[in-house]
C-alpha cells in the first residue's frame, strides 16, 4: 500500500510530511498488503480497508475507503489515512475532486496507529450517509 | 435504512475491528488474484439469494460472515463461509456427497442450522455454491 498510496497522495498535494509524524517501516520489514472489500446497503457501494502489519503482526499503516460506482469502475466517496500529517479523512465530490480535507488526531507511535484505524472505522461507519450526500451535492 | 440494514452496518464495524486479530484474518484468505479478500456480512433473516445478489457486486466470489452472540462474555461465535457464483448444472448433476441442493428462498438461518463445516450446498437457481470453512469464537472489539 505504501508506496503507490503515498504517490497517489503526492499528485493530489498532500501536504508534506510534518517532523515526528508516524512513518510505517519499509515494505521489506512488512507483511504483504491485505485489502478487504465489504459490501454495504447500496449495491454499488464498497468499503475497502487497507491494512499494512510489520513481522511482528503490528498495524503500521491503514486506509479506510468509502467507494462506489459499477465494478471495475469505483470511485472514492471518502478516505481515511495517516500519512503525513496524522489521522485525517478526505472527502470527494463526484468525479474525483477533493471537496475537504479534515485533519482528526496526530499519530506519532506505533499504539496510536491501531488507536487511529480504531477511530477512523467508527468515524466512517457513523457517517457514510453524509459522505455520500456530500460526493453526491458538494 | 431499515433495523436489519443497521445491524448489518454494526456488525461490518465488529469484522473492521477483529480484523487486527491474526486469528480472523487468518480465517479469510485472498480469494482474488489481485489478494483481496472481498466478504459479506449475513444476518439469520436474509434470504440466499439477497446474500447472492451482494457476492455478485463483489465480483461473484466473498467470504460471509455470520456473527452469533455467545454465553461467553466478551466473545461472539464467528462463522466464515465462502459464496462462489458457479457454473449452470441441473440438480441431476450434484455431486450428493458434498453438494446438497437448498433453495434461494431459504434463509441464512435455516441453512446455518443445517450445514456442517467442510460441508457445501448448492443455491438453486441462484447458482451459487455456499461451503463452511470455518467456526470459531472471538473476542469482541470494543
Amino acid at each position: 500500500m505504501g508506496r503507490s498510496q503515498h504517490d497517489d497522495a503526492a499528485q493530489q498535494g498532500e501536504p508534506a510530511a510534518l517532523p515526528g509524524v508516524w512513518e510505517p517501516p519499509s515494505r521489506d520489514e512488512c507483511q504483504q498488503e491485505q485489502v478487504y472489500d465489504s459490501s454495504l446497503e447500496e449495491p454499488d457501494d464498497i468499503l475497502r480497508i487497507r491494512m499494512l502489519f510489520d513481522l511482528h503482526d503490528n498495524l503500521v499503516d491503514f486506509a479506510i475507503v468509502l467507494m462506489t460506482g459499477p465494478t471495475g469502475a469505483k470511485s472514492e466517496v471518502a478516505r481515511f489515512d495517516i500519512r503525513h500529517t496524522g489521522l485525517h479523512v478526505h472527502w470527494f465530490r463526484e468525479g474525483g475532486r477533493e471537496l475537504r480535507r479534515q485533519e482528526i488526531m496526530q499519530v506519532r507511535t506505533l499504539p496510536e496507529v491501531q488507536a487511529a484505524y480504531n477511530d477512523a472505522l467508527d468515524r466512517m461507519m457513523d457517517n457514510l450517509a453524509e459522505y455520500k450526500r456530500r460526493w453526491r451535492h458538494g | 435504512m431499515d433495523d436489519r440494514e443497521r445491524e448489518r452496518l454494526r456488525l461490518t464495524r465488529v469484522v473492521g475491528k477483529l480484523l487486527l486479530h491474526r486469528s480472523f484474518r487468518d480465517a479469510l484468505p485472498p480469494l482474488r488474484e489481485d489478494g483481496s479478500r472481498p466478504f459479506v456480512v449475513g444476518l439469520p433473516g436474509d434470504t440466499l439469494r439477497q446474500i447472492a445478489e451482494r457476492v455478485a457486486a463483489l465480483g461473484g466470489d466473498a467470504h460471509l460472515i455470520v456473527m452469533t452472540p455467545t454465553h461467553r462474555q466478551g466473545t461472539e461465535r464467528v462463522q466464515v463461509l465462502r459464496i462462489t457464483e458457479g457454473e449452470n448444472k441441473p440438480l441431476s448433476d450434484l455431486d450428493a456427497s458434498y453438494e446438497s441442493p437448498v433453495s434461494e428462498d431459504s434463509t441464512l438461518g435455516m441453512l446455518m442450522e443445517a450445514i456442517r463445516v467442510d460441508q457445501s450446498f448448492y443455491v438453486y437457481p441462484t447458482e451459487t455454491v455456499i461451503s463452511f470453512i470455518s467456526d470459531s469464537l472471538q473476542p469482541i472489539p470494543a
